[in-house]
């Protein structure tokens, strides 16, 4: 096992650096010039030419593309990525800042998303074409269609409509003030949680429903076991290894897409920070955000994997 | 089994009963309108009352002589009511990209800030048209209006307690008007008739202009000109991560994409101020949130301008909380225009600008774009110094209603000019929820003289790329300016070297009236000038279509007191004598 984690490891290095460079040369060809976007932005009426250029050599963007990306490449396994070209404070507390909030709010929507997705799944298959199967359908379909900024202006409407309530503003760390922070994040993650049930509920009823199909479910009816048990210590133990699959890569999804709800909740993750680099060309910024997403991916990949053999006892590696 | 059906049965009640409430929200909440406008209607949507804001008095233009002194330290009439405390906190449209306010052309920072700087000279916080000291408590200008004396106030100290000297106010000036490599200034073009700042003591500051300019004052006066400290940006380089300034509160803390937390200074040289404890401003992007967050006080103010209210929050607000909420609208000082590309055909040719000038809908564009809310007129907004009378605007080609005459000479003029079929062309916008709406607009608009404009809407980056380019030939724009002068509106975009100049408009005798009228030091005078410069781009030129001028929307609780809305975006920012009520 311990052969496989390291090589896996590995193997992430060349996805990363494939990722790297790709992100590095889409920044660079996307249309759009860095230095007046940082210098003038709105007040680009007031940047001469001389001050574009200079800035520009400042940012070595006269050199070979290949330097300029080795260069860089240096500079991040030194792990100093620079600082950025907005605001001039470093890279790292710009991420230090908001990947907190952004994981916080993944992980309680991967647990929301699960706390309502499996049951739902495991009880729409179990009671297939019923009204109850009916119900959990339209309810997942309903958190497929509606869009999940939608349905957080929606949260917030009831919130102020109803209890006259919203909220702190700002963000509360957890271990900062944990009540605070749990009033902030409950309500995006309800919005994002019930937005990522609707796939996981409809996988986790279709495996179901073909793992009940199976002769040792039969054999399990006929030993007289109870169905509580059948149900989640047989069948869903089986069920759920593409459902954790699926967990994985919406995790990897959200940690840089959950954009739209941090905007709503008011919450600084990284998603906002990543939208605004780019629209503000800010290059360290999004290279090293990309970069970091793609690390989660890896990561949680590889433990997604490690989770299988923990679940699945016939899944080994070497 | 039994246990089982009964926990699908209450799982399922559960959720239907969830989707019963979520689709049964209260209608004594109506949804908040949406940030993005639906693309516009045709003119005949359900009319508007229009709101109009009462129209300004012309922007003071004070003569250079005689001194004037400073305005007394008592504070404000309301002062025997006033309370001490409390923490004014804001809604704020967007995360400041950086601090350096002499370095950047966004609200996001000027207004996160504004509050803990003082500028020379400012405008009255609740007369907005008379300009008041501010670091300076009296200036003196020579008999000939090109030299500025300022005498500073005495024993005013920085927020990290140094003492303010003229010094500060020489290297600022430096900053912004003669900026070095390292720095950029988008003020430059508005401080480009200045020839040299200097210090004649240490707390008198004298400065030199080339020629005469009767917008020296206003422009200095703006919230973009704060004085910032020497030894800050000796030592720095720059203030893009420093906020050190002399103003009522001093930065406590920024929490990057969270907050901008000031705190009362109380070295703040006018004794008893503030009143408040601090100001806080929360980012908040989105419009809907800002919107709840003040229903649900958790902002006691929306910021001014158009990242205020739209005007259905304003109106839903004056419908549902009358008693507890007080809303404004403003003049914005920022305009929606189509500028025209001279060099490029078909725009060329003037008969084609003047059917584009004379195809669009004015008050279709006010209904549409600003629901109801805004102004329309030439490049002067209404109520400032040369703008075109209202009642002559009416008789002029492109503001007759009904629209009948305009458009069927405008379709005269495309014939002539040899397009009796219309023809394609490209129009560049700028993304964005305000913006987007725009391009819409006067593409439909253009569609009634047979003009089929393909509307390209690009991000930022890339929009200021391909405006600087001139590469378009026909693009929407529009900026809240600085001050509502005609060194602003007319040399920025309609004199050759006008920074605004997207349309690439080069007329010598232009550009001599603009200029005249910058030394024209007589208000009266000036202001014939700039309105006679307007008569002729619209009897002859047309290199700008202009559609509306905007009008701010806002709303703060009625605990707030003594706070008046500014006009244009860049004052009012201090809050110093604002209070709140227990």
């Amino acid at each position: 096992m311990q052969r496989y984690i390291i090589r896996r490891l590995l193997l992430a290095v060349p996805v990363l650096i494939g990722v790297s460079f790709t992100i590095f040369i889409i920044m660079r060809v996307i249309p759009g010039d860095i230095a007046l976007a940082v210098l003038g932005g709105e007040g680009s009426a007031g940047v001469s030419q001389e001050k574009l250029t200079a800035f520009r050599e400042q940012l070595g963007l006269n050199k070979p593309v290949y330097q300029q990306y080795l260069s860089w490449m240096w500079d991040f396994v030194r792990l100093d990525p620079g600082k950025s070209l907005q605001s001039g404070r470093p890279v790292i507390a710009h991420i230090r800042d908001t990947f907190p909030v952004t994981l916080e709010l993944v992980i309680l929507s991967i647990v929301v998303s699960l706390l309502i997705a499996l049951p739902i799944g495991v009880l729409s298959a179990m009671r297939q074409d019923t009204w109850v199967d009916y119900v959990f359908r339209v309810v997942s379909i309903g958190g497929l269609a509606m869009p999940v900024f939608w349905t957080g202006t929606l949260i917030i409407m009831v919130l102020v409509g109803t209890f006259g309530w919203l909220p702190p503003l700002g963000y509360a760390g957890f271990f900062e003030d944990p009540l605070v922070n749990l009033q902030q994040v409950i309500w995006p993650s309800l919005a994002m949680g019930y937005y990522l049930s609707a796939a996981v509920s409809r996988m986790t009823r279709s495996q179901m429903l073909e793992v009940l199909r199976q002769d040792y479910i039969r054999t399990a009816w006929s030993k007289g076991l109870r169905e509580r048990v059948i149900m989640y210590r047989h069948a869903l133990k089986n069920a759920i290894l593409p459902v954790v699959t699926l967990t994985g890569i919406q995790f990897g999804v959200l940690i840089g897409g959950a954009v739209l709800v941090e905007i709503v909740f008011v919450l600084p993750g990284m998603g906002t920070e990543l939208i605004q680099a780019i629209l503000r060309r800010d290059y360290p910024i999004v290279q090293t955000i990309v970069l970091l997403i793609a690390a989660v991916y890896v990561l949680v990949n590889l433990g997604v994997d490690l989770l299988y053999a923990w679940l699945d006892p016939r899944i080994r590696y070497t | 089994m039994s246990s089982i059906i009964r926990q699908s049965r209450l799982l399922g009640i559960v959720m239907v009963a969830a989707l019963v409430l979520a689709a049964c929200a209260p209608a004594a909440a109506p949804a908040p309108a949406p940030a993005a406008p639906a693309a516009p209607a045709a003119a005949t949507a359900t009319p508007r009352p229009q709101v109009i804001p009462t129209p300004l008095a012309p922007l003071v233009n004070p003569t250079p002589t005689p001194a004037r002194s400073a305005a007394p330290t008592a504070t404000p009439a309301t002062a025997s009511k006033a309370q001490y405390g409390g923490v004014l906190t804001i809604g704020h449209f967007a995360a400041p990209p950086h601090f350096d306010v002499h370095q950047v052309n966004t609200a996001a920072s000027l207004w996160a800030i504004g509050a803990a700087y003082s500028d020379l000279l400012q405008y009255d916080p609740h007369k907005n048209s008379e300009i008041i000291p501010d670091l300076a408590e009296r200036w003196e200008a020579s008999a000939d209006a090109k030299t500025f004396t300022f005498f500073l106030r005495k024993g005013v100290k920085w927020h990290d307690g140094k003492p303010l000297t003229a010094d500060d106010v020489v290297v600022s000036y430096n900053r912004m008007a003669f900026p070095d490599k390292a720095t950029v200034s988008p003020r430059q073009s508005l401080l480009s008739n200045l020839s040299k700042i200097e210090r004649v003591n240490d707390t008198t500051v004298r400065f030199t202009l080339k020629d005469p300019q009767a917008s020296f004052i206003p422009a200095i006066a703006n919230g973009y000109m704060p004085i910032m400290p020497k030894h800050v940006i000796e030592a720095k380089g720059d203030m893009k991560n420093d906020v050190v300034g002399t103003g009522p509160f001093k930065l406590k803390r920024y929490q990057s994409g969270i907050a901008v937390e000031l705190e009362k200074n109380p070295d703040y040289f006018v004794k008893g101020l503030p009143y408040l404890d601090g100001v806080t401003h929360f980012i908040v992007a989105d419009w809907n949130t800002r919107y709840a967050a003040l229903k649900a006080k958790r902002i006691l103010m929306t910021n001014p301008g158009t990242p205020g209210l739209t005007t259905d929050m304003r109106v839903a607000l004056e419908k549902e909380m009358p008693d507890k909420i007080t809303t404004w609208v403003h003049v914005h000082l920022g305009n929606i225009i189509t500028e025209m590309n001279v060099n490029l055909k078909p725009f060329d040719d003037v008969r084609v600008r003047k059917a584009v000038h004379l195809a669009l809908d004015r008050k279709a564009g006010i209904d549409v774009l600003q629901q109801g809310a805004g102004l329309y007129g030439y490049m002067m907004p209404p109520g400032t110094l040369g703008a075109l009378p209202q009642a002559e605007i009416d008789k002029l080609p492109g503001y007759r209603y009904p629209k009948d005459q305009d458009i069927a000479d405008a379709k005269k003029l495309l014939a002539d000019a040899g397009y009796p079929n219309g023809f394609d062309t490209k129009l560049l916008n700028r993304a964005g929820p305000t913006f987007v709406p725009r391009g819409i607009f006067q593409a439909d608009q253009l569609k009634k003289i047979g003009i089929r404009t393909q509307v390209d809407t690009k991000e930022d980056t890339s929009f200021y790329d391909d405006l600087f380019g001139k590469k378009y030939p026909v693009i929407t724009y529009g900026e809240g300016e600085t001050i509502g002068d005609p060194d602003v509106y007319l040399y920025q975009y309609l004199h050759s070297k006008g920074s605004k100049n997207f349309s690439g408009f080069a007329n010598a005798e232009i550009d001599k009236l603009i200029e005249q009228q910058s030394r024209t030091l007589d208000v009266k005078e000036r202001d014939k000038i700039a309105q006679d410069i307007q008569r002729r781009l619209l009897n002859d030129y047309y290199p700008i279509a202009h559609i509306l001028h905007l009008v701010g929307q806002m709303a703060a609780w009625k605990d707030v007191r003594n706070y008046d809305p500014p006009i244009g975006l860049t004052n009012n920012l201090q809050f110093a004598d604002v209070w709140i009520a227990k």
